[in-house]
């Protein structure tokens, strides 16, 4: 991803996980990538709407599973608000089955990431999503 | 108009009698007008000398509360709908009775009396905990799939990590253990998915998503990813021009061929061949595995697709699994409509076949 350096400068990320160890994972790695945004944290869904409200957020990282408001409810209130069409939105989950994971990019999640997942599953997901909110 | 009364009259009782409820009238000073059989049956009544006496002389004390509760509420609102209560009735069952009430007026909207009329519950209460019992099992798999693999998303998660900076500090020794540590890490995901998986398959939880899929390409993708691991093995895949799209979950049928293929070298040390035949035979498309690998006793077929069965001999000594893969493959091509079953000779090698209707090439 060297190509796109100058290009990765200022991407504010929030990452929606109430598994501290798996959220720290996620926040170090996207530290490793060397981007200069900020990278928000939330362990629920109403923690993360209320960060989402507040700050400019480009990419969101969230788990299926969360307390208070589930990750699926989470997206749906994300997407019904004005402008989200520029927010990325990656879904974790430990789910396979296709019926769920579609369900999810009905909902207006972007992208499905499976846990547990590797640092080149992750990076490619996250490429992904820059280049569509490069797009948007 | 005497007769036309009677008459009338007559309609009514016999309305009373064979509705399927319980059925009670009251006067305004709660005493009994009318009451059915089937009322008297729920509460234990006896139906002779009922008539005119108070409903609390009648119908037994713990009730009573709930009826007067009911006949004050009625007089109140003008109807209650659907108070459930529970009733002891013969043996000991428990039967659930949804109780409900409207009182009766009369022109000049003076309250007479009402009508109880007793509904029996108990089969849709059972629907209903069926229900609550499925979602139960539901969430369960769900969230018990979660739990085991998020500690799971750390350990791979951070090894992945440490084998990065390991190569960036040139540490190979440390690289080395920890591509175990990830190779192990990722087997343990396998296991999951196969609890998991027959943990859906068990309660009737797996869901199929089918669209018109060639078998034959399934089976060509599944040798695609063997072939790395297999150089001692030639695979022949030998499919008719007859065979059909058929009706399938991709995904779960590349994972049934994934089965049978590996479970083919798995059992073949010695390598060989491996013939994978494709054709129909009647109303039924067959795909046979085929493999000349160390064979099964007849003992050992009529447990094969049992959960957890692992043949223990000396051929098989060091030979891992779960032991849920053919009680996996086994529930998925059921799930799907077909069967599967096995032939083998001891020493000679084993043939599984997979059927299925031609039925299944149709959209239902």
């Amino acid at each position: 991803m060297e190509e796109d350096k100058n290009l990765k400068s200022l991407i504010n990320f929030l990452v929606v996980e109430d598994d501290e160890a798996v959220r720290q994972l996620i926040v170090r790695r996207l530290r490793m990538e060397d981007f200069s945004g900020s990278i928000y944290e939330a362990s629920d869904g109403q923690e993360a709407l209320k960060i989402f409200s507040e700050q400019e957020i480009d990419i969101i990282i969230c788990d299926w599973r969360i307390p208070l408001l589930n990750g699926i409810d989470f997206v749906n209130r994300v997407r019904s608000t004005y402008n989200s069409s520029k927010v990325a939105i990656i879904m974790m989950s430990a789910e396979t089955e296709m019926d769920k994971i579609e369900l999810a990019l009905n909902y207006g999640v972007d992208d499905y990431l499976t846990k547990p997942f590797t640092t080149q599953d992750f990076r490619e997901k996250l490429k992904k999503a820059i280049e569509k909110i490069k797009g948007r | 108009m005497k007769e036309h009364t009677r008459s009338f009259n007559g309609f009514i009782h016999s309305l009373i009698e064979s509705l399927p409820y319980g059925i009670m009238v009251l006067d305004h000073d709660d005493r009994i007008q009318e009451l059915n059989r089937n009322f008297s049956f729920i509460f234990n009544i006896n139906i002779a000398d009922v008539k005119g006496k108070n409903y609390k002389e009648v119908i037994e004390s713990k009730f009573v509360q709930v009826f007067s509760n009911l006949i004050e509420d009625t007089k109140v609102k003008g109807f209650v709908m659907d108070r459930q209560i529970s009733v002891p009735i013969l043996g000991g069952v428990e039967i659930t009775i949804a109780l409900s009430s409207s009182a009766l007026k009369d022109k000049d909207n003076n309250f007479y009396g009402l009508t109880i009329i007793c509904r029996e519950m108990t089969a849709t209460r059972e629907l209903e905990r069926m229900r609550e019992l499925d979602k139960l099992k539901s969430d369960f798999i769900s969230s018990v799939s979660h739990d085991l693999k998020t500690p799971l998303t750390s350990i791979i998660g951070y090894t992945d990590i440490l084998m990065q900076l390991a190569k960036e500090k040139s540490l190979s020794e440390e690289s080395d253990y920890l591509k175990i540590i990830m190779q192990e890490a990722m087997r343990f995901a396998r296991m999951i998915d196969d609890i998991i998986n027959m943990a859906k398959i068990e309660s009737g939880k797996l869901q199929l998503k089918k669209e018109l899929v060639s078998l034959k390409e399934i089976v060509e993708e599944v040798i695609k990813i063997v072939i790395v691991q297999a150089e001692k093995f030639k695979f022949i895949v030998n499919f008719d021009n007859s065979i059909p799209l058929l009706l399938i979950d991709k995904a779960q049928m590349k994972r049934v061929f994934l089965n049978l293929v590996s479970n083919a070298i798995k059992y073949s040390p010695q390598g060989g061949e491996i013939r994978i035949d494709g054709y129909t035979k009647g109303d039924n498309v067959y795909v046979d595995v085929i493999d000349h690998g160390i064979g099964m006793s007849e003992e050992a077929l009529s447990h094969m697709f049992e959960k957890f069965y692992r043949v223990e001999s000396d051929a098989t000594k060091g030979i891992t699994g779960t032991g849920l893969g053919l009680a996996i493959t086994k529930g998925i091509v059921e799930a799907h409509g077909g069967t599967i079953v096995v032939r083998s000779k001891l020493g000679e090698g084993s043939t599984f076949s997979v059927i299925f209707p031609l039925t299944m090439k149709k959209s239902i």
